[in-house]
């Protein structure tokens, strides 16, 4: 009997090898289209991007991801706009038509296979600031860290209009410093020494978070250089928010945040409001 | 009109088997507790056998028992445990007269297993244990992981019982998530019984008396969730003299104290982790600041009893977990704690009747805040539950046994999440981005549970549980059935069908149970419903040995997943998805429970579906922890007096991952370079590679000081294979790597044990 359970447990040990190996890594690829369109209020229509998916068994090539021949129009419920393609990104060639708010726009792009992709964003309405960001900002003293708590503040408040707005902060010069200063100098720009040298976005000049709020002060973590940048605050309408959310969480698309058909990405738009501010060193 | 007709039939029932059995006036009954002769600890799952008369039971939890329809006599009562000297007693029956009398066991070896057989077959007749599964806590208490002996750990080692990882102790029990299981303690609800993010359980193994698992279409006394019940009896305490245990380990120490208290005993127990002590003494780089992490828990238990028939019992459970973080310009702070407190009054009104009463409060709690640089958050969820339960269990006849109570439960849910920034401010500032609401909750339910003997061959149980649910505006009224036959002397078949429902909903990382939070099924989501059919071949091949062959279909309806994107919480249907699950699959275990040589063979072969509409794109898929093939070895072999070693072996399918086919790079305005994403192909369609581990452990008893002592070694991983915790694709660089995060290694502990 012993035996006969042996035997039993045994061959159910090598069916359980058999049947639970491991999956390979797929390499069934399909192609999609993508869109990436956000229209800025009071600004021209422009970085409209097109790509297409590659797949994951090769190097991925931003530019050769480029669809350079698609025909993009964008209708604004009046007139019908041809965009260009130029230097990566598609444009409306006539630069002093502005996107303006609380406008429906529709986007249709034709592809040379035939496929169509489509979508549909209302831009929001404009607002101010409340208090603007200051025009000089110091850095933590000490050391070149943000270790210690903050001797400076960067409290900025905007108009209220919604749940979610988007803070970017760009570095505006990664590379001059003094000639921002009075008198000026001839010192340079450096980066920020952090303790997390591995920096996933170590290109990167323009850093993006959500804020449930209409007023923050500074987050240090947010600078990765010296010098001049610029902060803006954003009010996304629905389809930008929630490409904005496809951009913080997860590593991997997810079509619910979607905002066209035919393909993936965003058609999406926001008014901004934008300001300078110099953070100035707390050593050389 | 389902409704109707399960009442009706519950109703046909009861008074049809009334009917049917009459109570003869001339037979006699024998009932009492069983208890340790030392300690006068009562002792559940004690088997009680009139030899002659063919009867037997087994005690309850409260160490209970009840044999009726004696003929008069003179007969030998055996009464043996796992553990304890057999005992014999003459006991003259008179004609319609019963006997209460209480039974000391002294505490042994090892004992046969030939009259437990003949019992357990008994007490199938009083209550059909489907799914159930009974492990000694001397047998819990040997599976250990970093030195820790878990309760939760140790379930996972049976078949049928899954968790997400190897650093989780949530279980995934026949395809059901952790949260459809009810896990109580000394009768009441605990909400997130885990430690360590989620490592191992808070449940002290040494404060623990017995450990009972019900995988699934668990009788009618019971509800409220969906897929089974973790029924875990704290100690009472020793009635006679003061004593004690001190364990030092490598994760945490812990020191129990027991002893008598005016007419009854209390007991004592409590663990820290030292983990922050042991940070102190080490420097530390400033630069790169460790987070303070410690967690703690205390079991407490007091016992008296009132003349022979009444006991009442106050019990009391804390646990918590704090980590404070300082660096970078940011604090933070995470406590995550439970906290139960119970009361219980049972009364025995004669060999026939047997009440139980139990108020309790139940609380746990979660909180995170945080300042970056002046930049204040704020999550604080709670879920509070004073519960009041009772019932009567009727011994009506040798061939019917009825169980009716009810429960109540008042449930206070908090939940305030405040990201503005300020969390001073008051909402209509901020445009009601933060969350700052309580709901209170009434819910109300009956039950009823008969179990009749058609004959010496088959039996059934029949249930019915009525639920209403304030929030919701819900009444649900399920029906549980189970079947028994005993098809020869070694084989019987049992066959189980029961609805089953479910109010609170989880939301939950299963890596990481920090978050918790619990939420009510309110009017924008559905009841969450399970049916289960099973059908269980309990076969005894051999002496010593117990099989247990099951068959299970569950259908689930109204399940949940957390919708991880979701930007508001205003409504339960805002943070979770609804949809519907299937699991079915067989198991296989082998049990040996006595002897030199103790432990289990399990194998499990498992498939489970779901189907949500948001997610992969609406096609049905199979969850992470969907395994295949799952087999576990345990042993446990006591070599002498002094020694004893063991060993795990376990083998399973790999967990499913998502895999991906393309990638494209995602700038938001004004950025340079963006981030990549990956194109999912169908969620959870891949397998990871198998993964198997062999722990072995050892222990050594001695005197230290006259005091006795042990010290046990054990061994996780001895073989040091790093399983795969998640797979994902690391697309920082152009090229796309697949990526593996490992688990635990080999990791070698010792633990210190001296009893005073």
């Amino acid at each position: 009997m012993i035996l006969k359970i042996l035997n039993i447990a045994l061959f159910l040990f090598i069916l359980s090898v058999l049947t639970s190996c491991e999956d390979p890594v797929p390499f069934d690829y399909v192609e999609e289209k993508f869109v990436e369109a956000i229209l800025i209020v009071g600004e021209p229509i422009q970085n409209i991007v097109v790509m297409r998916t590659q797949p994951l068994t090769k190097e991925y090539n931003y530019d050769s991801s480029m669809v350079k021949d698609a025909v993009v129009m964008i209708n604004d419920g009046v007139n019908s706009l041809e965009l260009e393609y130029k230097d990566g990104s598609y444009y409306y060639p006539d630069t002093s038509y502005r996107v303006q708010p609380q406008t429906k726009y529709k986007l249709t792009i034709n592809f040379s296979d035939n496929k169509v992709l489509s979508g549909e964003t209302t831009t929001p309405k404009t607002f101010n600031w409340i208090i603007p960001p200051k025009k000089q900002l110091y850095f933590p003293s000490g050391r070149d860290s943000i270790t210690l708590p903050r001797v400076d503040s960067l409290d900025f408040e905007w108009e209220l209009l919604t749940i979610f707005y988007m803070i970017s902060v760009k570095c505006l010069d990664t590379l001059n410093y003094g000639i921002f200063l009075q008198p000026t100098t001839q010192e340079l720009n450096r980066r920020i020494s952090k303790r997390f040298s591995n920096d996933l976005r170590y290109r990167e000049l323009t850093i993006w978070t959500f804020i449930p709020s209409n007023k923050t002060p500074v987050l240090w973590n947010y600078f990765k250089w010296y010098g001049l940048h610029e902060v803006a605050i954003w009010n996304p309408d629905k389809n930008f928010l929630n490409w904005g959310l496809q951009y913080f969480v997860d590593s991997s698309y997810d079509p619910r945040l979607s905002s066209v058909k035919g393909g993936i990405g965003v058609f999406g738009s926001a008014s901004v409001i934008r300001d300078t501010t110099f953070l100035i060193k707390n050593q050389p | 009109m389902k409704k109707i007709f399960y009442i009706n039939l519950l109703l046909f029932f009861v008074f049809y088997t009334g009917k049917s059995n009459p109570a003869d006036p001339n037979l006699s009954g024998l009932s009492g507790y069983v208890v340790d002769s030392k300690t006068k600890e009562t002792l559940i799952a004690v088997s009680v056998y009139v030899k002659e008369a063919r009867k037997g039971a087994y005690t309850n939890k409260l160490g209970f028992f009840s044999i009726t329809n004696i003929p008069p006599g003179k007969y030998i009562v055996e009464i043996s445990f796992i553990g304890y000297d057999k005992k014999r007693d003459t006991i003259v029956f008179t004609k319609g007269s019963s006997v209460r009398k209480d039974f000391e066991l002294t505490p042994a070896s090892v004992i046969t297993d030939e009259v437990v057989v003949e019992v357990e077959r008994e007490n199938e007749k009083r209550e059909i244990s489907i799914s159930k599964v009974n492990i000694p806590v001397q047998q819990l208490k040997e599976i250990r992981i970093g030195g820790e002996a878990d309760v939760f750990r140790s379930l996972q080692y049976l078949p049928g019982v899954l968790t997400s990882s190897q650093i989780s102790s949530g279980l995934y029990i026949r395809g059901g998530s952790p949260d459809q299981n009810l896990v109580l303690v000394d009768g009441s609800t605990v909400y997130n019984p885990t430690h360590m993010f989620g490592f191992i359980s808070t449940f002290n193994a040494n404060a623990v008396k017995d450990v009972e698992l019900i995988k699934g279409g668990f009788p009618a006394e019971y509800g409220g969730r969906l897929s089974s019940v973790l029924n875990i009896t704290q100690k009472n305490g020793n009635h006679e003299e003061f004593e004690g245990m001190a364990t030092i380990g490598v994760i945490s120490s812990q020191m129990l104290v027991e002893g008598p208290l005016a007419e009854g005993s209390f007991f004592l127990a409590g663990r820290r982790t030292y983990l922050e002590l042991i940070k102190a003494v080490y420097p530390e780089d400033p630069n790169f600041p460790l987070p303070d992490f410690n967690f703690y828990d205390l079991n407490a238990k007091i016992t008296q009893d009132i003349g022979k028939n009444d006991k009442l019992f106050l019990s009391g459970f804390m646990s918590a977990d704090a980590l404070v973080y300082k660096g970078f310009g940011t604090t933070m702070n995470l406590d995550v704690g439970n906290k139960l407190l119970s009361f219980k009054w049972t009364h025995i009104f004669d060999e026939k009747l047997f009440s139980a009463l139990n108020i309790s409060g139940s609380n746990y709690i979660n909180n995170f805040n945080g300042d970056q640089s002046g930049y204040v958050f704020i999550i604080n969820n709670s879920i509070s539950d004073v519960t009041t339960k009772g019932s009567l269990e009727w011994f009506a006849s040798d061939n019917l046994t009825a169980k009716f109570g009810f429960e109540t439960n008042y449930y206070t849910y908090n939940y305030l999440q405040d990201f503005t920034g300020d969390t001073s401010s008051s909402v209509s500032d901020t445009f009601d981005v933060s969350t700052d609401m309580t709901v209170y909750q009434w819910t109300h339910s009956l039950f009823g549970q008969l179990n009749y003997n058609f004959n010496e061959l088959l039996s059934a149980q029949m249930g019915l549980r009525t639920s209403y649910w304030e929030l919701s505006k819900t009444t649900l009224i399920h029906p549980r059935l189970a079947l028994r036959y005993q098809m020869t002397e070694d084989l019987a078949i049992k066959i189980a069908w029961g609805l089953f429902d479910q109010n609170l909903r989880l939301a939950t990382q299963p890596d990481f149970t920090f978050f918790d939070t619990w939420l009510p099924t309110d009017q924008t989501v559905p009841a969450s419903v399970a049916e289960h059919y099973i059908m269980t071949f309990e076969i005894y091949p051999f002496e010593g040995y117990k099989l247990d062959f099951d068959v299970y279909y569950k259908k689930m309806n109204n399940i949940n997943e957390l919708n991880k994107k979701a930007l508001k919480g205003e409504v339960v249907s805002d943070v979770f998805f609804v949809g519907d699950g299937v699991s079915y699959g067989a198991e296989l275990f082998l049990q040996k429970s006595y002897g030199k040589l103790t432990g289990w063979l399990g194998y499990s072969l498992g498939y489970i579906y779901s189907k949500f509409d948001e997610l992969n794109n609406g096609n049905e898929f199979r969850p992470k922890y969907d395994r295949r093939h799952d087999l576990k070895i345990v042993g446990q072999y006591e070599i002498n007096d002094s020694w004893d070693v063991g060993a795990i072996f376990t083998f399973q399918s790999g967990q499913s991952y998502t895999g991906a086919t393309s990638r494209f790079q995602t700038r938001l305005p004004e950025q340079n370079y963006g981030r990549a994403k990956i194109i999912n192909s169908q969620l959870y369609g891949l397998r990871l590679p198998p993964s198997h581990q062999l722990n072995l452990n050892g222990s050594y008893k001695f005197k230290t000081f006259g005091l006795d002592s042990r010290v046990i070694l054990d061994v996780y991983n001895v073989y040091n294979r790093r399983d795969i915790w998640f797979r994902y694709y690391n697309t920082r660089e152009e090229t796309t790597t697949v990526e593996d995060v490992l688990l635990l290694p080999i990791i070698p502990t010792l633990s210190f044990e001296i009893k005073f």
